[in-house]
Parts: structure tokens; sequence; C-alpha cells
């Protein structure tokens, strides 16, 4: 009840005329940069937010949070047009999509993709209203050693859960830390990692980091793969619209399924892309006919896209509750708490109530309002597709470039842009994940100002991770996650031997 | 005999990339140690965070390094053809991020604009400059007087009075 009080009041902010503007705005932002290869959510926000620095923190993540709903929308569309994802958690929407497309069903495609991420997205919302303030409260008991824990499990959750090598994960993340550590240290005033530089003492700004990582190196990467944008026609009529809704309920036990698997993997830091897989693989063995799947069945459409929206939805649940982002697009809004002077974490909800429940509220409309775009604009948004290559190419370099410059109006930074693209091109081909680099990059002042103050409390022993029942039960559990896959193939080796 | 693409394998950037890594970690240790990173009579001292994960960087790329140099494979990092094509991308914007140091961002940016319409997508030299002088302008008007940002300029913007 007092959450239904709390949201009350949230929409009380949210529903203000210039909000609702900023919201439409975002997410017609967000279908775009959803569209094109190359600006993704976590880069298209980061170019973005310098720009509401002198705005009201509300309407800044408002705006922010509405492009990401865009865009985790806008993917879809391009996945089923033209067989490109727009975003990687699209990909598995590509599977039955595309051929579906082909057989002439694209509408029916596209409003089954649409109405799957808007339930996803809802189911993930709800689930924050409802558990965010709990958590948060939780989490208000935490000291040092429990956040400290908390981000160890988090950063453990990438390398037991990811799909590529374990120790890619961990060297991208330690490189990300590393970059965390860069500049001045602000306990003991000393310098770190700057050798000299005068550049260097500023630190690596994430943001810029961000756009290098996932904006240039994907230009770089789509135009490897020459871009010739083939796609298929569709017009939504309301005709279809209705057609389509009409069959979704027997669907429901899908969707039911598919929206948990994301919420899931959403809140622990695996985030949208897995979840979508996870999802289409499941509904596939459980379906009587699963050797149909990627012939162009409605079902592979609706498994992956409700996955991928409840997970990128919930991925704000620990941002907000926790200070933890379960995403690198998540990351980037918690790096805008930071700019915008809020302190992320449980206290956000005690002392900055307009702004949490402002946000929620605003999750509910965005999510209304991006799903009634999709559906109306579906042609225009196809239509920038086939926009040249040579004309998009430049002026999304350009746009990465005043992003970079505009965090620090600083000329080193556009250069720095330059070279994270080229290590994030190199790293992407040897898929070594860029997710643990950018949220390590993001917390990792804050792990090490936890791991510090853990310290100080024990004078020095690692023990302290463990002394109280919170903490050791966190760190167990990170540490269960973290030596996952060694246990997988040892209990493999065992049976092998039994056998 | 099939056609075999010639181009960069997997294996030596790898290697490179894992050596890069480890370089990376080593530095940070060799700092951090100059820092000092053992405990200090207020707290651990400056080094310890960065030295550790130093320490872990350099033994998790030391795992991809003996992986990538046991196992012998001719996958392909790149062929001639895809590496070309990101060189024609790349080499205009290494040099578009030059020249916005000499000439301000935007001559730069319509520069960019012009050189990619006319070199990749193959449109008259009329339209492309139109294009870039018309994409300048909109970018210097929303950003100097709508959004009150003022972006890189050069000797150019200097002689109009800006």
């Amino acid at each position: 009840m007092e959450n239904l009080a709390a949201l009350a009041a949230g929409f009380a902010v949210a529903l203000t005329p210039s909000n609702l503007a900023l919201m439409l705005a975002g997410v017609l932002v967000g279908v775009v940069i959803g569209v094109l290869p190359g600006l993704g959510g976590a880069n298209g926000i980061a170019i973005l937010l310098p720009l509401t620095f002198a705005m009201e923190p509300v309407s800044a993540i408002i705006m922010l949070s509405c492009i990401y709903w865009g865009a985790l929308f806008g993917g879809a569309i391009t996945s089923i047009l033209f067989n490109i994802p727009g975003e990687p958690w699209s990909v598995a929407t590509t599977f039955d999509g595309y051929p579906m497309a082909q057989n002439g069903r694209a509408a029916e495609a596209l409003v089954a993709a649409f109405t799957a991420s808007f339930f996803g997205a809802f189911v993930a919302i709800v689930m924050i209203t409802a558990i965010a303030p709990l958590v948060a409260r939780f989490a208000l008991r935490f000291g040092p050693p429990e956040f400290f824990a908390v981000m160890f499990l988090s950063f453990a959750a990438f390398v037991g859960q990811g799909r590529g090598s374990a120790w890619k994960t961990i060297a991208s993340m330690m490189a990300g830390f590393l970059l965390a550590c860069v500049g001045l240290d602000t306990v003991t005033g000393a310098l770190r990692l700057t050798f000299g530089s005068m550049e260097l003492m500023r630190g690596f700004d994430f943001l810029v980091a961000v756009i290098g990582l996932f904006g240039i190196s994907e230009i770089l990467i789509a135009v490897e793969e020459g871009l010739t944008f083939e796609g298929a026609r569709a017009r939504l009529d309301l005709g279809v619209v209705f057609r389509v809704w009409k069959e979704l309920p027997r669907y429901a036990a899908i969707a039911l399924r598919s929206s948990i698997i994301g919420c899931w993997m959403g809140v622990t830091p695996a985030g949208a892309t897995p979840a979508s897989f996870m999802s289409y693989g499941m509904a596939r063995k459980l379906s009587k006919d699963g050797a149909a799947f990627g012939t162009g069945r409605i079902e592979g459409v609706i498994a992956p896209e409700v996955a991928n929206n409840a997970a990128g939805v919930s991925a704000l649940l620990p941002m907000l509750a926790l200070g933890v982002p379960g995403s690198p697009t998540a990351a980037v809004l918690l790096g805008g708490l930071i700019m915008w002077g809020l302190q992320p974490g449980p206290m956000l909800f005690v002392e900055q109530k307009d702004f949490v429940w402002g946000l929620i509220a605003s999750m509910y409309l965005g999510n209304v309002a991006a799903f009634l775009v999709v559906l109306t604009l579906v042609p225009v948004f196809a239509a920038i597709l086939r926009i040249p290559f040579a004309i998009i190419a430049p002026l999304i370099l350009i746009a990465c470039a005043i992003g970079a410059y505009t965090v620090n109006t600083a000329m080193f930074d556009v250069v720095l842009m330059l070279v994270f693209g080229l290590i994030g091109y190199v790293m992407k081909k040897l898929d070594y994940p860029l997710a643990p680099m950018v949220l390590a990059l993001v917390l990792g002042n804050r792990t090490e100002q936890a791991f510090r103050q853990s310290l100080l409390l024990s004078e020095g022993s690692l023990s302290v991770f463990f002394h109280g029942w919170l903490s050791a039960t966190i760190m167990t559990a990170g540490l269960v996650l973290l030596l996952w896959p060694i246990m997988g193939r040892l209990a493999a080796a065992v049976r092998a031997r039994m056998a | 005999m099939s056609e075999v693409p010639r181009g960069l394998r997997a294996r030596p950037v790898e290697i490179a990339t894992a050596l890069g890594f480890a370089a990376l970690g080593g530095l940070a240790m060799f700092d951090s140690a100059r820092v000092g990173f053992g405990w200090d009579f207020d707290g651990p001292q400056s080094g310890t965070f960065p030295y550790w994960v130093g320490a872990l960087l350099m033994l998790a790329s030391g795992a991809v390094l003996a992986g990538a140099v046991l196992r012998r494979t001719r996958a392909m990092f790149a062929t001639n053809e895809q590496l070309a094509s990101v060189a024609r991308v790349f080499i205009p914007a290494t040099l578009y991020v030059a020249a916005m140091h000499l000439v301000g961002l935007y001559v730069a940016s319509a520069g960019l604009l012009a050189w990619f319409m006319i070199r990749l997508g193959g449109y008259s030299w009329l339209a492309a400059i139109a294009s870039a002088v018309a994409m300048a302008v909109i970018i210097f008007v929303v950003f100097e007087f709508w959004f009150l940002v003022s972006l890189p300029k050069g000797p150019l913007e200097e002689l109009l009075g800006f």
C-alpha cells in the first residue's frame, strides 16, 4: 500500500507536460538508436548524457531511460525486417522473425514482437515497483563489507554465467578496474597510474570509454561485414494488430516463463542478451514441434522479445536499490546519477523519493509510449535503414566525437574515444566481453572504497568479509558463481571416471 | 584445392592482445609498488587495490596467452578484404580527429561527411559539399545556440567572428 501511494506521487512528478514531452522525445530517439547499427542504448545515452547536466535530475533520467526503452523496442524492427539485429539482444529475434518476414508475415511478427516486448517490460516494472523498496530497505543495513560482497557477487556472476572464456571475462574486468584507478586517489591524494601525464590526472571518463567501446567499434564491425540492407517492407494496420492480439493469449505460458527468465537475468548482471537466447532455447526445447523453430514460428519471436525487455528493465532494479547496475546501459544511467549530484544506493529511496518514484512511474508511461510509437511508426523507422551507409557512418562518427568531447570539453577525450574504439573492435573480434569492463570502470571507485573501509574495520584482515552472516552469505554465493564453470567441469570429469 | 582467403590469422592477434593486457597488469603493479601497497597507519595504502587488480590481470591474461600459444588454429581474425573495409572507415576517422585539433569540429565534420559521400557513396562533389556544409551549420546552430554548448572551433569560425 505504501508503495502504491509513493507510486501515485511518482505519477504526479512524471505527468507534467514537459516531462511527457521529454518522454516522447526520448522514446523516438531511442527507437532510432535501436534501429541504427553502431548506436546502441549504452553509447546513445552516453553521447546525450552531457547535454542533461543543466536539467532537473528527474527530467533527465526520464528522458534517458525512455531512450533505453525505445532502443529495447527498436532492436526488433531491424531484426525482423532486415535480419540485422540493431542491438545484440535482438539476435535471437532474427531466428524466427526474419523467416516470418520472408513468408510475408512481417506485420504479424512485428506486432507479436512489440506486444511481447511490452509484456516483458511491464512484468519487470511491476516487479521493480513491488520489490525495489524492499531491497533498498534491506540494503540500508549494509556496511562496507556487505557492499563489497554485493559488488563481488555481481562481478563473479559475469565470470560464472558468461558464455565465453572465463579468463577473458576476468581480464576485461580487471582492465576496467585499472582504468578506474587512474588519476588522483581521493582518499590519500596520491597520483596513481598517471606516469607523469597531465591528461591522465583527471582519470578515464567511463562515458568516453563507452562511446568508443560500443559506438566506434560497432561501426568498424558493421563495415567489416559489408553493409547492404535488403529488407522486407511492412505496414501495420489495425486488422493485423487485432488478429495477432486475438492469437496471443495462447502463448501466455511462454510469455510468463520468458519474463521470469528475463527478470532474473536482468537483476543479476548477466543482462538482456543471454536472457533472450536462453528464453528462445527454452521455448524451443519445451515446444511440441521444436524442430519447426527457425522457420518462422511466432513463439520464436515472442520468447526472446519478452525476455530481453524484461531483462533490460529489471537491470534498473539493482541500479536503483543497491547502486550496482545490471547492464552497461544501467551503468551509464548510474554514471548520470553521480553527475547530477545524487548518491546512488539504498539511501536514494529515503532521500530522493520524488526522483525514484518519478522514474518508476515514468517507466510505466514510457513503455506505453514506446509501444504506441513503434506500432504506428514502423515504416518510418524502417526507412532509416535505407539511408546509404556512406551518409549514416560519418554522422554516427560525428555524433560520437561530439559526445566524447562534451563530457569534459576535452579534445584528449576524442582521441581516447578513437583508441577505445580500436580496442573494442579487437576485443569483440576475439570474444572478450565488453560489459564487465564498462561495469568495472563505473563501479571501480566504489568497489575500492568499500574494500578499503572494510579493511579499516578489520585492520587489514580479509576475514572481515566473512564475519557478518550477511556478507558471508553473499560472498559465498559469489564464490559459488565464480567457481561454477570449474565445478561443472569437475562434475563431468567425475561422472566420466565413474562410467 | 579450395580457395583460402588471405588475411590476418586470429592466433597472433590473440597472443598480442594477451601480452598487451599482461603488460598493462605489470605496469599497474609496478606503479602501485611505487605508491605502496602495504598497510599504512591509517589503512591500506593507495597502491593496494590496483596492485592486486594488476596481479589478477596478469594471471588472467597469462591463462589466455597459454591457451593461445598451445592451441594451433588456422582461424581468421579478419580477411584482407575485411581489414581494408575497416581501414576505409578508421583512417578517415583518425584524420578527422587529427583535423579537429587544427580546424575545429565543424569544418572537420563537414570534411568527413563530404569524403564519405564522394569516396564511398559515389555522390557528386556538389551534392556532397552542399550536404556537408548544411550539416555543419545545423550542428552549429543546435549546439552553440540551442544547447549553449561550445564545440571546438578553428580559424574559419574566428574569421566569421565566433
